[in-house]
């Protein structure tokens, strides 16, 4: 090795000084080479001690990839009510009252007036005259507006072909006030059978 | 020669040893016993991050559970405009990903661009608020690598402006107005904290996540408001300020048996969704903030307290003409010419001024000013609403000879329509006047229900005043000469009307508010409804009876209630 090595040299070991040899030597007993440790055994332990950290490891790696299999679960679990309540909240949307309304008024419905009654002793229908459409939209007044209804398409029942057909988005009176459904002649009305 | 063993030396040795040994022991103890739990946070601490995990706030129901207040989710996207900008091939140029996102957000791609350039050395910023999840969806799909979204919560309001005057809404910190606000107690969520441990490099350790703090949702707050009934409502008392021309108009419906306010609407209002574009001026409800001289609404309560006292019957005869001098409180004129021989009956079915400004002066003051607190005037009701009037009921000392009369027809005091309404419900109620109730309930979320402490019910007139003055009031309806307007078939109800010039600066103006309230049936009394409108003109009461007619129909078929049996008890009108 040179000099400019930077790792430091060992120092060169100091030399034993030589002893007498002894003049007996001790012998080992036939029992003493028997109890001594065999490679059988060595191999043994070593065996088991190897056998027992690949089974840890083995365990290990099982564990961790459950742990990440509980994870990816978890975060699809989440994902999930995610949607869950993305779908919930167009519900809620699609079943908001203004919404209603205006399918209803698609659909030829116009607000019902006063409640009558069947008058079982003279045998006549007693109720008032409707109630009349001061603004003229019938049911489809948009009065109580609704950013979230705004553009919703109102669905209109199928179409003879048996496409969907989607109206227009609600409106809301003003200026030019939507088509009311009329009142008394010609209401559509879905076929029903 | 043998060396003894253990010299000074080697004694030294042990010594040091053990010196050594100790030393480590001592340590050993201090670092696994005497600080082990400080340095195990300490550790902790460099391997573990905190996050903030968010409880839902509550939501808002109606009386039947359907949702007026929702909590969701939206996801901000934020980017980092160094990052992003230093970014040019990944997955196609900024401008490719930023056109990609102004598809799905629908903003314009060059606006996007400036947030990025606006400081390109930032490393925060937001090109978009508040996206749906299907929006999220869409920006994930285009696998730009340098977006980053965040969780939000959000409120929506499924119904928009339906209930928009009470609902109220959320700033962005903190709730504004309405019952958002004062039942924030309610609704508030609170967020948690959660920790997991994080790898060297930065990916999340799985099954290491510990919650420090655990969220809590927010409880979900149940008024006794009916939807249906309020939409309907709402859009009637628009239908009618909208043909009055009318500056505002609201309505209150109130179930007679316990004071629960099944509708109060206010129009204008606004829609929670968008309050940001709202009229500073409708971002409350009017019906609780701001009280009105109601008029001839009044008198039946003014009858009321003239029964109840002992000083009039539905009978007593008056001599009230058309306009009558009454001294000091100067002349007093009704709205038209009647038979002036009215007995306190005719009184109401003509509204005559004349006439209840004679019972009204029957009654000694400080007996009328006790009935009028026991009615509920002068006082903030139960409800506790943000902003309630209380109304105004003159002091004692302030009531000049004028005043005392004119009190009689809802002149000179005000009210706020849901004082009115509370006032019709005592005389529904056989004179038991229940407290208003405009939450039901709320619901925490480990289940445990609480209902507001609203008050003790007060006996304010005996049963049967209360029941003369309901006759009276069928009366009205039947002999006001509306009956084309007003008639419920099948149902017996009890009405009376209000036309309240508007004083303004000290002078009554030609500007008006006219009334309708009532009580149906008048047999087994359900609901009371009220309904005003504020009009810049001179009109007239009966330009909205048809609209009462409507409401309390709606009200009669919406919560079935049973057809009246029997005929109206007649009462003479004039002597």
């Amino acid at each position: 090795m040179s000099l400019t090595s930077p790792i430091p040299l060992a120092r060169p070991r100091r030399a034993e000084p030589e002893r007498p040899r002894r003049l007996t030597e001790v012998v080992t007993t036939r029992t003493q080479r028997r109890a001594r440790p065999r490679v059988l055994h060595a191999l043994v332990a070593v065996g088991g001690v190897l056998a027992i950290v690949g089974a840890q490891l083995l365990l290990s790696i099982a564990i961790s990839g459950g742990a990440y299999r509980i994870s990816d679960l978890q975060e699809q679990q989440r994902a999930l009510t995610r949607q869950s309540e993305d779908l919930r909240e167009q519900l809620e949307i699609a079943g908001a009252t203004q919404h209603l309304a205006n399918a209803a008024a698609a659909l030829g419905m116009v607000p019902a007036g006063s409640t009558s009654f069947l008058d079982l002793s003279t045998g006549t229908v007693v109720a008032a005259p409707g109630i009349p459409d001061t603004v003229g939209c019938g049911g489809a007044c948009n009065l109580v507006p609704n950013l979230l209804t705004a553009h919703l398409p109102v669905v209109l029942p199928k179409a003879s072909d048996g496409t969907t057909v989607l109206g227009t988005p609600n409106q809301t009176v003003g200026a030019t006030a939507p088509d009311a459904p009329p009142a008394s002649t010609g209401i559509p009305s879905p076929v029903t059978h | 020669m043998r060396k003894r063993r253990g010299g000074p030396r080697f004694g030294i040795a042990i010594l040091l040893t053990l010196a050594v040994v100790v030393g480590f022991t001592i340590r050993l103890v201090d670092i696994q016993i005497v600080n082990a739990s400080a340095l195990t946070e300490q550790a902790r601490d460099k391997r573990a991050l905190e996050a903030p995990v968010y409880g839902a706030r509550g939501d808002i129901i109606d009386r039947n559970g359907a949702i007026l207040a929702d909590s969701v989710e939206r996801y901000d996207i934020t980017v980092s405009p160094r990052v992003a900008l230093g970014f040019t091939e990944m997955n196609g140029s900024v401008e490719q990903a930023l056109a990609g996102i102004g598809q799905v957000t629908g903003q314009d791609p060059a606006a996007l661009m400036q947030i990025l350039t606006a400081d390109p050395q930032s490393d925060y910023a937001v090109l978009a608020k508040d996206l749906t999840l299907d929006q999220y969806q869409a920006i994930d799909a285009l696998g730009i690598p340098w977006v980053y979204a965040v969780r939000v919560q959000a409120r929506t309001y499924p119904n928009g402006a339906l209930a928009g005057n009470l609902i109220g809404f959320l700033g962005t910190d903190e709730p504004l107005a309405g019952l958002e606000r004062s039942e924030d107690s309610c609704l508030a969520a609170q967020d948690g904290v959660i920790s997991y441990e994080r790898s060297e490099d930065g990916v999340r350790i799985p099954d290491t996540e510990v919650t420090e703090v655990p969220a809590k949702d927010g409880g979900t707050l149940q008024l006794t408001i009916d939807r249906d009934l309020q939409w309907y409502v709402q859009e009637e008392m628009a239908k009618a300020a909208l043909s009055l021309g009318a500056t505002w108009a609201a309505a209150v419906v109130v179930r007679i048996s316990d004071g629960a306010l099944m509708a109060v609407t206010d129009w204008p209002t606004l829609d929670p969704n968008d309050f940001a574009h709202a009229d500073p001026a409708v971002t409350g409800s009017r019906a609780f903030a701001i009280p009105y001289e109601p008029g001839s609404i009044m008198k039946p309560i003014t009858a009321a307290i003239a029964i109840d006292s002992g000083h009039a019957t539905p009978l007593t005869q008056l001599n009230a003409p058309y306009a009558m001098d009454f001294g000091d409180a100067g002349i007093i004129t009704d709205a038209e010419y009647h038979n002036p021989n009215l007995t306190l009956t005719g009184g109401l079915v003509y509204s005559s001024n004349t006439a209840l400004s004679q019972i009204a002066g029957m009654v000694p003051d400080e007996q009328r000013m006790d009935y009028y607190k026991a009615f509920g005037f002068d006082q903030t009701t139960e409800v506790d609403f943000m902003g309630e009037s209380a109304g105004y009921i003159p002091a004692l000392q302030d009531w000049d000879p004028r005043t005392r009369l004119v009190m009689g027809y809802g002149q000179a005091l005000s009210a706020t329509i849901l004082q009115m309404a509370s006032a019709y419900q005592t005389l529904g109620n056989d004179g038991l006047r229940m407290p208003l109730k405009l939450v039901e309930s709320c619901t925490a979320a480990d289940g445990t229900i609480t209902e507001p402490d609203a008050g003790a019910p007060r006996q304010v007139v005996q049963p049967a005043t209360a029941q003369e003055v309901r006759n009276m009031m069928e009366m009205v309806y039947e002999h006001n000469g509306l009956w084309d307007d007003l008639n419920i078939p099948g149902y017996r109800v009890g009405v009376k009307s209000g036309t309240a010039e508007v004083a303004e600066n000290g002078q009554y103006t030609s500007k008006s508010v006219i009334s309708y309230a009532g009580i149906a049936p008048i047999d087994d009394p359900q609901y009371a409804v009220v309904v005003s409108a504020g009009v810049p003109w001179a009109a007239m009461s009966s330009q909205i009876a048809r609209t009462f007619h409507d409401v309390m129909s709606q009200v009669l078929t919406l919560f079935r209630v049973q057809p009246s049996t029997g005929a109206a008890n007649e009462l003479p009108i004039t002597w």
